[in-house]
């Protein structure tokens, strides 16, 4: 169905960038049997620290003790954010902003306003920012919205590899734990485990789905 | 069965229509054989899911073969019309009018014809269906006779109306006689639907509970009352034919992850359990063959292998089908352009000595409005199926007269339909955008003010639609394009479509209502027209513009009536010129009224089946 | 929450002490000071057994003799909830479970079967060939009856179909046909299909509950439709469902009152001269086809019934526990169903596998090279040669990490307890779901609840097949491609993990699966079976047979 909404480029998916089996624009640990990250622990959890910062969601929310196939959402966005070696500088840099700001003092909420508005309240147009926006987005969605972003913020070109400046969904998974939804008090459309009648009263509080305002 | 071996029926296509068709008459002992141009439903949903999932424009297409993100009808062995092809640009032509995008090709001074169809699998079109199950009332079939508009069906409500409950069950439909006598539905005494209702959701209990009362706009109207009611759907409320009860996946259109919502193949499943029913996919029934006495000799159609975009290989053979009876069950557009082709090729009309195959196309034009419930009473939407109710009662009355009819249904999924949300809006407070126009001061937000901002605005979306009903005009048709083809080498359609004033009025008094429905729900209206710049489904009416969306509901491309010269079918679907010829689907409506068309098809389509049995 | 009755034990074990006290006729005192004499040697040995008998009631009641094989209640409440540490406890638990319900039954002194663990006899009684304590639960199709009847008795035998034959040395009783289990299922959940073996046999499947899930039933007239309305009177949308099934709780001394509901399905596989019955656990049971088959779906079925002896080539445990609210869902295969896909990479897998046929689908590529895990065409009826299709199965995702560990350990167990070997050595825990998201009630009974924000818990892992009875449903694996020309991302991908290189070994980390999957609408056990509902709609709790129930006559 289809009405007003604005016209995007022509959007695929992981996979359809190439239909065979080893397409090298992917990102290596798409081909791999197992999610490969090869970053130290340290560096994923400092990911997940900025992220939980630009969401405004704990980071023991986003990454819990406990997790399912003990594949943590954090490996899979950092390792899609840096699967070029171009990526790969970008949040190195991200990282080393988001701890600095840290170290002199800004809270999250602080952190949050200068990764994405500077001092503006435009978004912001540093490589630092791009990647901010990348990660938030893909928290939120479970998608990279490369192509997104450079066609909204141009001067974000040069930051992203060519072969990632396209939108995809990261994977099933990253779709069915997309945050919007669950700051929407629903379920991704598409993927609802209530029961039976659960429309007709209201749905679980934000603290239920581990998200306190 | 052997080659060459007669079957006792042909059909062509398994959805809706065909499938049915063949369980019917495969429980009848009958031998039968689908053609079917898509390929066989998976042994799970998984792969639908996983390219629903995966894919980034989660349209009514988006689960099914062939892919929809690859716009190349050309280099396509089954195309079909996509959401993508009418909203993507290539360049300054707009996709929905470039043959090098759109399947569907058009006449000069065409508005897009803005539903799609599938033809890539097995159940075809009604995979994606919504799942509403609204029996048209008398005066949805007189709309001539009574009101001086569009046709007349050949029968009436009372003949339809014992198939109708056979469809209810066939389908599994959860609804509540009394309830729907309301709306002004006519029941037998003693009939029950096979499941309850489908409770209301939170926000259509508000809605109800504030909209209700005197109609919407000044006219008259048969049922002078504002009402919501629950909507009929084929979708369980209880266990039912061994399929799940619904679980509000949200996601009804494109697809029901777990089948609570009934689809083709569930009959195709049981027909092909009788044994008496035997099925070829991926098989393109390209043109009709007549035998030396003027009746249907066969069915030739083309094989593929290949469902990629683009497809390299392209026929890998073909064959011929013979049986007794014939049954075309393609889908309206798909019909049409079967018997126009073999006209070609044979060089005399094709079952329509009326010159009214491919004539009278209409769809359900949808007017969309949206809002924001106060914060006192947020919607909670995104959850529950796509819509649970509507407002069924403004359907008849006199004003028919004067202007198309339309129901209005409740939408549940926020406004992921008109806007495209929860993305728009959530990117527009990223980027300070303000696409949504949920964000006027275009501010960026992060950490806690965005959870805030976004909770408070997707926790209180809610969308409603108008289905405007759509007159037959002669005019609005179906022809083959004399230079666009597909992989296949088949012609494509060459679709001229319009709107007539009466439907330009009906969207007008829509607007009306919209606005009248806003104001007692309290809401905050953001619905907003665009130019056609930005969307082609767009037109002017009194010095308004409104876009127009598409409903999914192609119909009247082969009239049923009372004559040869006046329609191609009879009200049995058998064509007036070849007696061993049927042509099933909403094809045959005359009048489409307001409701959603499938359940009337599968009513009508009894009928055939039983005239079939009868005739074998 | 009903309190499930204490089960009696008809062997009493002071009879056989009492069968040691000999009584000699003397005179009145001497009679008298016996009396005493032996009467407080009885006291004496009633108390000595009774201490023995605690001391016994702990973890090697299934391993050495005098038995004493319970169900456990639930996994430890002090469990460490890291990852690793509750995964272990959950395939220990399961692991616990299919080993006290696959011992053998104790038969009564009429020599019928009670759902309780024999003492005598372990498990390698009879090699393998014995009526387990599972077996005797009723099945499904004995609790939902035709005309919404009560159900018999529990331990009073399974119903048998009018057609099915009844020994001939029964002596009318029909006890001893009632022991047999009647298997009428052979069509995959959601219409999958079958699968077929490598003789052409359709597996056959059954459903059995214990004794807890029997009683709710019962006491509550959940088995026809309107007790079921009447249990959910007051529910008019149907989102607020009475259905609570009881729950284990842990119990360091094995407290049978404490086990909680149970409920498993086995696959079977019809034995053949072909075949080599010693791998299996075998049994006798029921092959009944009901006219139109077990759900009306398969017109062309005529019903037909006679005994075979089939092995077991699949069980699924699910086991409600203060824990897991959402139930343990454990899985358990026989090793030699189907060789693993993975290993293809390394050559053609040899063995004799049931469902799967090497010398028509040699590796080429390191892939197989024949279409593998396709439905066979329909009409499904088991009766027609014509239909009867061997599939070629393979298996996508090999057990993950923990699971494996644990498989090694208790081979090792069973090795050391049984050196003679069991049939059980040849069964290994594909895995186990379990949930990570839930809100603690109370950590002393490890009480906890569902977080309404996550109804299915979010489940580990994600996703779980077994291959006999979620055949087609197994996941997506590396390479494949959806029909839209979408690659699988490795994070939807049964994902294995090679540690060691070599090949798949279900009891040794030398490859493990991390898992993925479509879990929406298939194999995530919880993902589906969250869907179960009532004839009224309202959540069946987990269980889908409630939707079995008939109206009333």
């Amino acid at each position: 169905m289809t009405g007003l909404h604005h016209r995007r480029s022509i959007l695929k998916s992981a996979g359809a960038l190439s239909g065979v089996l080893l397409a090298p624009a992917l990102p290596l640990w798409a081909l791999a049997d197992e999610v490969t990250v090869t970053a130290p622990q340290s560096e994923i959890d400092t990911y997940t620290q900025m992220s939980a910062a630009l969401l405004g969601i704990e980071a023991n929310v986003l990454v819990p003790e406990l997790i399912q196939d003990n594949l943590p959402l954090s490996e899979l966005y950092f390792s899609v954010a840096t699967a070029t070696p171009l990526g790969r500088e970008m949040v190195d840099r991200l990282l080393v902003y988001y701890r600095m700001l840290v170290d002199q003092g800004a809270s999250p909420a602080q952190v949050a306003r200068i990764l994405l508005s500077g001092s503006t309240g435009r978004p912001s147009l540093t490589m630092e920012s791009t990647y901010a926006r990348l990660t938030m987005m893909m928290w939120l969605y479970g998608i990279w919205y490369g192509g997104t972003e450079v066609s909204t913020l141009p001067t974000s070109e040069p930051y992203i590899d060519p072969a990632y400046r396209s939108d995809f969904i990261v994977s099933a998974r990253a779709y069915k734990n997309a945050w919007i939804w669950r700051i929407a008090q629903s379920h991704p459309m598409g993927f609802s485990n209530f029961a039976f009648g659960s429309w007709a009263e209201k749905p679980p509080t934000l603290g239920d789905y581990g998200i306190a305002l | 069965m052997a080659k060459g071996e007669k079957y006792d029926v042909v059909i062509v296509g398994s959805g809706f229509a065909g499938a049915n068709l063949a369980l019917i008459l495969g429980r009848e002992g009958k031998r039968v054989l689908i053609i079917e141009s898509g390929d066989n439903f998976p042994s799970n949903r998984e792969d639908y899911m996983e390219n629903f999932y995966l894919n980034t424009f989660k349209s009514p297409n988006s689960p099914y073969s062939p892919d929809s993100n690859a716009l190349d009808p050309c280099h396509t062995n089954a195309p079909r019309p996509t959401i993508q092809a009418l909203v993507e640009a290539d360049g300054r032509v707009p996709d929905w009018n470039n043959p090098a995008k759109s399947y569907f090709t058009y006449t000069e001074g065409s508005l897009p014809f803005a539903s799609t169809y599938e033809r890539g699998v097995a159940g075809g079109t009604g995979n994606h269906w919504m799942g509403t199950c609204l029996r048209m009332g008398d005066e949805d079939l007189k709309l001539r006779r009574d009101f001086g508009h569009g046709l007349d069906w050949p029968i009436d409500y009372d003949y339809l109306e014992p198939f109708y409950g056979l469809a209810e069950h066939q389908i599994g439909v959860s609804a509540d006689v009394e309830e729907q006598k309301i709306v002004g539905t006519r029941f037998p005494a003693d009939y029950r639907y096979p499941m309850r209702g489908i409770p209301l959701s939170n926000w259509e209990k508000i809605a109800k509970a504030r909209v209700d009362g005197p109609p919407l706009t000044n006219e008259r109207y048969a049922i002078d009352r504002t009402v919501v009611t629950a909507t009929p759907a084929g979708r369980n409320s209880e266990p039912y034919q061994e399929r799940r009860v619904c679980h509000g996946n949200t996601n009804c259109t494109p697809v029901c992850p777990i089948q609570a919502k009934y689809d083709p193949t569930v009959s195709l499943d049981q027909a092909l359990a009788t044994g008496n029913v035997e099925i070829r996919y991926k098989s393109v029934v390209d043109y009709i063959i007549l035998d030396s006495s003027g009746r249907i000799g066969g069915v030739h159609y083309q094989t593929y292998e290949d469902i990629s975009v683009p497809a390299t290989p392209g026929q890998t053979g073909e064959g011929r089908a013979m049986g007794t009876i014939y049954v075309l069950a393609a889908h309206a557009v798909e019909n049409a352009k079967i018997l126009l082709h073999s006209a070609r090729i044979s060089g005399r009309p094709i079952a329509n000595s009326s010159d009214q195959v491919g004539r009278n196309l209409m769809d359900h034009p949808v007017y969309l409005a949206w809002g924001l419930l106060p914060p006192d009473a947020p919607a909670y939407g995104y959850r529950g199926p796509i819509s649970t109710s509507g407002i069924e009662t403004l359907r008849h009355g006199p004003f028919r007269r004067d202007r198309a009819a339309w129901r209005i249904e409740l939408g549940n999924a926020a406004w992921n339909w008109p806007v495209g949300d929860p993305y728009v809006t959530g990117l527009d407070y990223i980027y300070g955008t303000d696409n949504g126009a949920a964000n006027p001061r275009r501010a960026v937000h992060g950490n806690k003010d965005y959870v805030r901002v976004l909770n408070d605005i997707l926790t209180r979306q809610f969308r409603i639609g108008f289905l405007v009903e759509q007159d037959a005009e002669a005019r609005n048709r179906v022809r083959l394009s004399t230079r666009e083809v597909d992989n296949l080498g088949i012609p494509r359609p060459l679709i001229t479509y319009d709107l007539s004033d009466y439907t330009r009025a009906g969207f007008e008094k829509a607007r009306e209502a919209a606005r009248e429905f806003m104001a007692r729900i309290g809401a905050e209206d953001f619905t907003r027209t665009v130019s056609a710049a930005e969307n082609p489904t767009t037109f002017d009416y009194n010095g308004q513009s409104y876009n127009y969306s598409g409903a999914g509901h192609l119909c009247g491309t082969h009239v049923m009536g009372t004559t040869a010269r006046n329609s191609v079918v009879m009200h049995s679907q058998q064509s007036w010129d070849h007696d061993n010829l049927y042509i099933a689907g909403c094809g045959s409506m005359p009048s489409i009224g307001t409701e959603n068309p499938t359940l009337t098809m599968m009513a009508v389509n009894w009928a055939t089946a039983r005239d079939i049995i009868r005739r074998l | 929450m009903t309190v499930p009755r204490k089960p009696s034990h008809p062997d009493s074990r002071f009879s056989l002490y009492e069968r040691t006290v000999e009584f000699e006729g003397r005179s009145a005192l001497s009679i008298l000071a016996r009396t005493v004499f032996f009467l407080t040697l009885f006291f004496f040995l009633i108390v000595l057994a009774v201490f023995t008998n605690l001391r016994l009631a702990r973890a090697d009641d299934c391993y050495a003799a005098p038995y004493n094989c319970v169900l456990s209640g639930d996994i430890d409440p002090a469990t460490n909830r890291s990852y690793e540490d509750l995964y272990t406890a959950y395939a220990n638990f399961a692991w616990d479970d299919f080993i006290a319900l696959n011992f053998p039954a104790l038969t009564d002194n009429r020599g019928n079967p009670v759902a309780e663990p024999s003492p005598t006899f372990g498990l390698d009684h009879n090699g393998g060939d014995y009526i387990s304590v599972w077996q005797v639960y009723p099945e499904a199709r004995d609790i939902f009856l035709d005309g919404g009847v009560r159900p018999p008795p529990f331990n009073s035998g399974h119903v048998l179909p009018a057609v099915c034959p009844r020994f001939d040395n029964d002596g009318g009783n029909q006890a001893l046909s009632r022991k047999l289990n009647v298997l009428d299922e052979y069509i995959q959940a959601n219409r999958m299909g079958p699968i077929i073996d490598r003789n052409g046999h359709y597996a056959r499947f059954g459903i059995n509950f214990n004794r807890v899930i029997y009683d709710y039933i019962v006491e509550n007239e959940l088995y026809n439709r309107e007790g079921q309305e009447a249990f959910d009177a007051h529910d008019p949308d149907r989102n607020s469902s009475p259905v609570d099934w009881p729950r284990g709780v842990h119990s360091p001394d094995k407290d049978p009152a404490k086990v909680g509901s149970v409920m498993v399905k086995a696959s079977w596989k019809i034995l053949t001269t072909a075949d080599d019955p010693s791998k299996y656990y075998r049994s006798r049971a029921y092959i009944y086809e009901k006219v139109g088959g077990a759900f009306h779906d398969e017109p062309t079925v005529v019903e037909a019934c006679r005994v075979e002896i089939v092995g077991l080539v699949g069980l699924h445990i699910v086991h409600r526990t203060n824990s897991s609210p959402i139930w343990v869902w454990s899985t358990f295969e026989h090793a030699d169903n189907a060789p693993w896909l993975v290993d293809f990479a390394r050559g053609t897998p040899q063995g004799k596998y049931d469902y799967f046929d090497p010398r028509t689908c040699p590796s080429a590529n390191a892939v197989p090279s024949c279409v593998f895990n396709d439905q066979p065409p329909r009409p499904w009826n088991p009766q027609r040669a014509a239909d009867a299709n061997p599939r070629q199965m393979i298996r996508l995702a090999a057990p993950g990490k923990v699971a494996q560990i644990v498989n090694g350990n208790y081979r090792e167990k069973l090795r050391q307890a049984y050196p003679r070997g069991t049939v059980w050595e040849n069964y290994f825990l594909t895995d186990v779901q379990f949930p990570t998201v839930v809100r603690m009630v109370d950590a002393g009974s490890g009480l906890a609840e569902i977080n309404p924000a996550y109804p299915d818990a979010l489940p580990s892992p994600t996703f779980l097949a077994n291959t006999t009875l979620e055949t087609y449903i197994q996941g997506f694996y590396r390479g494949q491609q959806t029909t839209n020309g979408n690659l699988i991302p490795a994070s939807d991908q049964m994902q294995n993990v090679i540690v060691n290189g070599g090949t798949v070994d279900p009891f040794a980390v030398s490859i493990f699966n991390h898992s993925g999957g479509a879990q929406r609408n298939s194999s995530s056990c919880v993902g589906c079976h969250g869907d179960s509902a009532m004839l009224t709609g309202a959540s069946a709790n987990f269980l889908f047979s409630l939707n079995r129930a008939q109206p009333k006559n």
